[in-house]
Parts: structure tokens; C-alpha cells; sequence
């Protein structure tokens, strides 16, 4: 399948030879005019879906909705490194640096517009949107909309209000690697869209090797138990990095920044970390560090994810069992992207460690039997003796009869 | 004999995040007191306001609560220079002065916390009694031995360094002189500890001082604080502490059987026993404890050697105050005759 012929000046901007098929059928829906909605796996290239159509109608706005500003970050310099005029709104930026952006939306100059769903709240934003020719609003990782809208952040569900009140109706597209068959009607809802056309690619990822470990301990002391997962985490980075990075996902701040100091003794000057309530300018330091190269093991929390790429971690370690499929996958997704093998190590007991950081969650949030519910998913998965791939891919609605061979599961099943 | 009454240290608690300690790790020069065993819980103490009287102490821990503690030495907070023997009297404009620049300080360190979120957790009732002599110190200091062993409490052994004490008394120097200049009970929220302040002052600091200076010093916290000061903000329990000190001091003293006017010698003793109008056989009880005294190590000690319930030997103690005289004796090489406590 070849691209449409008004594609290719787009192309030629962003430096692309060709598209997958599972990109072109999407691009041709947007410039059809649909409502479309992609699922794809991670590193398949959802970006481009949106950015080239938009190229195509340079003279519009493309309003993008990110989750998180590392991602916003991320998006716009590459946009902008290839000469394309985009731009992002965020709290870091001074009165007039936000001013002369929305001056650059009326006079009609602007093709990217990268924005938080919490900004599309303000009232003066609203109003110098009206005032624009909007092409096509774009909800990357839409799968938030779900999984963050009803526990800590309800400005995912007014973006549909905010659809819906724009003087003229522009096209939405909404894309993620985790959007569940059933999650696809309420989506299509919480959004307004007219009729959406669905893409599903297959979310088989080969070159991830899933597996997991039980750290069950009979020592009473939790900080014995720690100490011991702390010491599986070493032995685990040194076992599996090679010369690729490697990111360690633990489920609280406190652990990040414990984990933080333990492996910088042993790996000095090669860890960088990434939470919520880190300094700005330090956070931006760390990742930068990481992004780069510099430095190669990245611990950190949920907040880092989406979006990130960095395409050779070979190891994605979860020293908390995560909070629901969504997440785990979503962070699985950071490794291989350059399509080497990425042993993704998830660490699981049954001391009641986890339940109750868990319980902790579940009582901040306003949504506690949701998140229960997905958690008992995730926990399903974790005690499951089937292949975690064919799990994974069920989960998502994609039946397959092959299993990977490669994760825990299956190579215990090989030496039975 | 001269005596200053105060309060010589404080201490602020306030609940703090692991993430704000290590913030205040990576910006703050410090250094780690203690670590566990798993390594995974540190206190660290930041060392650059304690010459202006606040030392900060750092709890941070993976499993329990991390905390940050200001321990605060008032006077030297209100003077701005170290002030080791003033005494702190906890009247609303000095309180006031503590307020403001202990608010700079979590300001300069950026602290997420308010000062109104911290909660008194330590208050040292000290008193500075002023001898004539180094040796009266060393005597005075053997009397507080011989006291009353309190229920629940324990005598502490100094070669154990509690880990989250700022005193100079849990320096090892004590520990490794065999407690020679300091003595010290203590409970889960009561501690008692008097000590030769000069020789602290000169080990510790290097400061020569010209009196001979014993402390004693009644740290109370947690709970106890809280029934002794009400439930109010910590300055409020400051100041009723600061108001009430002399009645909780006694208080100690007397449960300690530490309250008695004056200390003579053995024979001194008998002389005044056999004066007084007592019947014979109260006056040989209470020659029988002036004996006891004398070679038993406390109170406690004598009153089981002499077979008495704790009633009949509270009544026996009455009559000593009747006489005013403390049934622990004077040693005969010490050359003056008696000790005033007053």
C-alpha cells in the first residue's frame, strides 16, 4: 500500500522514505475527514498518523493533547528540529512567552499546538481557540482517558465538553497502544466523535521478554524484605544490561528515591531519577542525561512513560507490581524500541507489601472500585501460569494461539 | 548556693517525606549519625545553624515515617552566639524571637512544612546548681546516685550511644571514664541526668569555665510532655512548662528522695537523730539507714536490706525531713560539714 500523492511533500519534511501499512490506512481516514481512533503497539509510530495529515494542512491548527509535559517537550522539539512550526503551552511559561503563542494562533501561523487536557480549562485559551481555524484535535494516549479522568484527573473528561462548544466542529483522532475493545465505546463518547473509525494493529511486541519473579519473604522486617528486593534490583541490571539503558519502575516516590541512592553506590555516575515532586530544573537535568545516553539507568514512577523514547533500554524492571494492565504495558513499551531484545523483569510477593501501597492508593482516590478492579487484573496476571504475551494480548481483545516461548511462564512450561 | 532554674534545649517534630530529606541531603552539608543495619533508614544530622543554636536531625526511612527534628537551644538562639550555661525562661517576647527566626530557617532551608505544623517533642527542665568546689560537684553528684530507683526506669549505660540524642552526656567520653561525671535514669518518656557541667563543657568544646557547675536536667517528651503542658501549640507548652518547672522539678526530686534540705556527716546524723523527740525505736530505724546508706549503692537497695515495705519506709523518710537532714551520709574525707541543697 502506498501513501497519497499529497502526502509526500509532508514526508519529505519530516525525512520519511515510507509508511507502514498500519499507519497509511489511518492517514487516509483523517484525510478523509473521520473520526478515527488507532491501537497500536508501542514504537509502531503513532505520531506520525496525525503529524502528516496536519502537515498536509499546514495553514490549520492541529491542537495535540498530551498527558504529560515531558512528552509535549519531546514532540515539539523533534516537530520543530525538522523546521515544522509548533509550539506548547504549560505552566513553565512567562506571561509574554504565552502571549506571543496565542497571538501566533490568531494571526494563523502555528501548525502544532501542544497542550495539557488541564489547559484546555482556561477561559482566555478557549477564546483565542474560537478565534482560529481548527483542523483536527488530537488525544494522544488516549487511553487516559479512562484510566486517569475518574481517579486524579477530570480534566480528561472535559475534553469532549470542550469538542463539543468549539464554534466549529474540527476532526478529533485519538490514538494509544492500550485501548481495550470495550474502553473503545466510551471513549467514542466521552468524546463526541461521529461514527469513529477503528484501527487495531497487532500489539505483539517480539522482541520484549516478559518475566517475572517472586520475592515472597519470611522475614518479618519490611525493611529486610526491601533491602532484599533492593538486592535483586542490582543483581538483576547486572545480569541483563549490556550497553543499552535500562529503566526501574517502583510504584511510590519514596521508593524511586531509595532505589536512587542504592544503585548509585553501585553504579556510580550512571543513575538518574524521576518523580512528581523532583525540582524541575533537576528533573529536566536527569532526563535530559537519559534521553542523551549520558546515563543509563533511569528509576523512576509511573510519571515517566508515555511517550518516551529512547530506543535502547534492554531492560524495564518493575520492583512494585504495577497498578493496572494499562500501566504495566505502557511501561514494557519503553524497551526495544530499537528492536532489540528487552528482558522486561517484573518483581511480585506475597508478603502483602505491594496490597498495601496499593490500599494507600485506593484511599486518595475518589474512584476506589475501579481501581481495585484493575488491580485484581493485574494480580490475575501475575498468578497466571500462561504465557504472559498471549495474557497481555487477550487482555486487549487480540485471540492468538502461539505463545512466545520466551517469558517465564512458557520456559517453565519447556522444562516440565 | 546559687541555682538558675530554665530551660536549656527543646525539641520540634514535624512528619517530612523521604523526598524532602533527600532534597535536603543533596543541597545541605551533613553528615550520617546512624544507619541500620539494611541501610535503608539514616538519621543525618545538618550541622550549619548549630552555632546559632538549632541542630537538625534528619529520620528518614523507607519502612516507618521519616521526620525531621529541630532540636533548639534557646538561649543561644535568642543571643545568636553559643551560650552553653544560659538558661531559657519561656516569657512571650523571647518565644515570639525563637518564632521568627526559626521561621527563616525553614524558609533558607525550603522546607515544605510550616513552623505551626511542628509539635514539641523534647523539653530539657535543667537547673545549673553552682558549687563551691569541683569536689562538692563530684560529692553532690555520688548523693544522686544513691537515689530511689523509679519504677519503669533504668539506669542508662552510657556506652550505648543512643543514636538520636544531641546531649553531650551521651558522648562516649562518659562511657569510657566509667560514668564518673554524670549519672542518668531514664524511662520511655522521662529521662533524668545530672552531670558535671564543666568537665562536659571542657571535653566537648574545649571551654574552661571558673565555677563548678553540677546539671541537672529532666527531659520530658512525647506523652508525659502532653500531660504535663496540655494539648495547646508548642509555644504555649513552652511557656506553661517554663511557668510550672519548679513544681515538676520537685516533683522528680522528691519521687527520687532528692529533696532533702541538707546532707551531713554519718556522725552528725546520729547527733541529730538522737536529739530529736522520736521514739527509740524510729531513731534506731533511722540509724539502721544512715548505716545502710552509707554502703548500699541507692534507697531501693537499703530499704529491701532493712526488710521494710515501701509505706514504712516512706514514713521513715518523713521523719528524716522532720529533722531536715537526708539520710544518705557525707563521706568523711569531705571536709566540710554539711551540704544545703537550697
Amino acid at each position: 500500500m502506498k501513501p497519497d500523492y499529497e502526502l509526500k511533500p509532508a514526508m519529505k519534511k519530516m525525512q520519511i522514505q515510507s509508511l507502514r501499512k498500519e499507519q497509511i490506512k489511518p492517514i487516509q481516514s483523517i484525510l478523509k475527514g473521520h473520526d478515527t481512533i488507532v491501537s497500536a503497539p508501542t514504537s509502531m509510530g503513532k505520531s506520525l498518523i496525525y503529524q502528516l495529515p496536519a502537515l498536509v494542512h499546514t495553514h490549520q491548527l492541529t491542537l495535540v493533547i498530551e498527558p504529560t509535559l515531558a512528552l509535549i517537550y519531546d514532540q515539539v522539539k523533534k516537530l520543530q528540529d525538522f523546521g515544522i512550526s509548533a509550539d506548547y503551552l504549560d505552566h513553565t511559561r512567562s506571561k509574554s512567552q504565552e502571549m506571543s503563542v496565542l497571538a501566533a494562533l490568531s494571526k494563523g501561523s502555528l501548525t502544532f499546538l501542544y497542550v495539557t487536557p488541564e489547559r484546555l480549562q482556561s477561559t482566555r485559551f478557549q477564546a483565542s481557540l474560537s478565534m482560529c481555524d481548527l483542523y483536527m484535535v488530537v488525544i494522544d494516549e488516549c487511553h487516559c482517558i479512562t484510566e486517569w479522568g475518574y481517579t486524579f484527573r477530570d480534566a480528561y473528561l472535559q475534553i469532549g465538553q470542550f469538542i463539543e462548544e468549539l464554534p466549529r466542529k474540527p476532526m478529533v483522532f485519538a490514538c494509544s497502544a492500550t485501548i481495550q475493545e470495550h474502553t473503545v465505546e466510551d471513549l467514542s463518547d466521552k468524546l463526541h466523535l461521529d461514527a469513529p473509525k477503528w484501527f487495531r494493529c497487532d500489539l505483539t511486541r517480539k522482541n520484549l521478554i516478559l518475566m517475572k519473579k517472586d520475592l515472597t519473604m519470611e522475614d518479618r522486617s519490611l525493611e529486610n524484605r526491601l533491602y532484599s528486593r533492593f538486592k535483586a534490583v542490582k543483581k538483576a541490571v547486572r545480569k541483563y544490561q549490556d550497553t543499552g539503558s535500562v529503566v526501574i519502575y517502583a510504584s511510590t516516590i519514596d521508593y524511586v528515591d531509595a532505589l536512587y541512592d542504592y544503585l548509585s553506590e553501585y553504579f556510580p555516575g550512571q543513575v538518574v531519577g524521576n518523580h512528581s515532586k523532583m525540582k524541575p530544573h533537576k528533573k529536566e537535568k536527569m532526563l535530559l542525561d537519559f534521553l542523551t545516553g549520558q546515563r543509563k539507568i533511569m528509576v523512576a514512577t509511573t510519571a515517566f512513560g508515555m511517550g518516551v523514547d529512547v530506543p535502547d533500554i534492554e531492560l524495564v524492571l518493575h520492583f512494585n507490581v504495577p497498578l493496572s494492565m494499562v500501566d504495566y504495558v505502557q511501561q514494557i513499551g519503553r524497551g526495544g524500541r530499537d528492536g532489540r531484545k528487552c528482558r522486561c523483569v517484573l518483581f511480585y510477593e506475597q508478603n502483602g507489601d505491594d496490597q498495601k501501597i496499593f490500599a494507600s492508593f485506593c484511599k486518595k482516590s475518589q474512584n476506589s472500585k475501579m481501581l481495585k478492579q484493575r488491580y485484581q487484573e493485574m494480580q490475575d496476571f501475575v498468578h497466571s501460569t500462561g504465557c504472559m504475551q498471549q495474557d497481555i494480548l487477550a487482555y486487549f481483545g487480540q485471540a492468538t494461539e502461539k505463545t512466545c516461548q520466551k517469558c517465564t511462564n512458557c520456559a517453565k512450561e519447556r522444562r516440565k | 548556693m546559687k541555682i538558675e532554674r530554665g530551660i536549656h534545649t527543646f525539641s520540634l517534630t514535624a512528619p517530612c517525606s523521604y523526598h524532602t530529606i533527600q532534597e535536603l541531603r543533596e543541597t545541605q552539608s551533613h553528615y550520617v549519625r546512624k544507619i541500620s543495619g539494611a541501610r535503608l533508614t539514616k538519621i543525618i544530622s545538618l550541622n550549619k545553624y548549630k552555632p546559632q543554636g538549632v541542630e537538625i536531625l534528619l529520620t528518614q526511612s523507607i519502612d516507618h515515617r521519616s521526620w525531621i527534628r529541630l532540636i533548639i537551644n534557646p538561649s543561644s538562639l535568642c543571643s545568636g552566639r553559643y551560650e552553653p550555661l544560659a538558661l531559657f525562661q519561656a516569657e512571650h517576647a523571647d518565644l515570639k524571637q525563637i518564632h521568627k527566626r526559626l521561621k527563616e530557617i525553614i524558609k533558607e532551608l525550603d522546607l515544605p512544612m510550616k513552623l505551626k505544623d511542628f509539635k514539641l517533642n523534647r523539653v530539657d527542665l535543667t537547673r545549673n546548681l553552682y558549687c563551691k568546689s569541683s569536689e562538692e560537684v563530684k560529692v553532690r553528684l555520688d548523693i544522686f546516685r544513691k537515689s530511689e530507683q523509679l519504677p519503669h526506669y533504668k539506669e542508662k549505660n552510657l556506652r550505648h550511644k543512643s543514636g538520636e540524642r544531641d546531649e553531650a552526656v551521651d558522648q562516649p567520653l562518659y562511657a569510657n571514664k566509667k560514668n564518673q561525671h554524670s549519672w542518668t535514669t531514664c524511662a520511655k518518656n522521662c529521662e533524668f541526668s545530672v552531670y558535671d557541667k564543666g568537665y562536659e563543657l571542657k571535653k566537648q568544646h574545649g571551654i574552661t569555665i571558673l565555677s563548678s557547675i553540677l546539671r541537672l536536667e529532666l527531659r520530658i517528651s512525647r506523652q508525659r510532655l502532653q500531660k504535663l503542658a496540655g494539648k495547646g501549640n508548642w509555644e504555649d507548652q513552652l511557656h506553661q512548662l517554663s511557668k510550672d518547672q519548679d513544681k515538676i522539678m520537685d516533683k522528680f526530686l522528691h519521687r527520687l528522695h532528692q529533696d532533702f534540705p541538707q546532707v551531713v556527716h554519718r556522725e552528725e546524723a546520729f547527733k541529730r537523730i538522737e536529739k530529736s523527740s522520736f521514739q527509740k525505736r524510729t531513731k534506731d530505724k533511722m540509724r539502721e539507714l544512715v548505716k545502710k546508706m552509707s554502703s548500699c549503692g541507692s534507697f531501693t537497695a537499703a530499704r529491701q536490706k532493712m526488710g521494710l515495705s515501701k509505706k514504712s519506709f516512706i514514713q521513715l523518710l518523713g521523719k528524716f525531713k522532720k529533722i531536715k537532714i537526708s539520710p544518705i551520709p557525707l563521706l568523711e574525707k569531705f571536709v566540710r560539714s554539711s551540704l544545703y541543697s537550697e
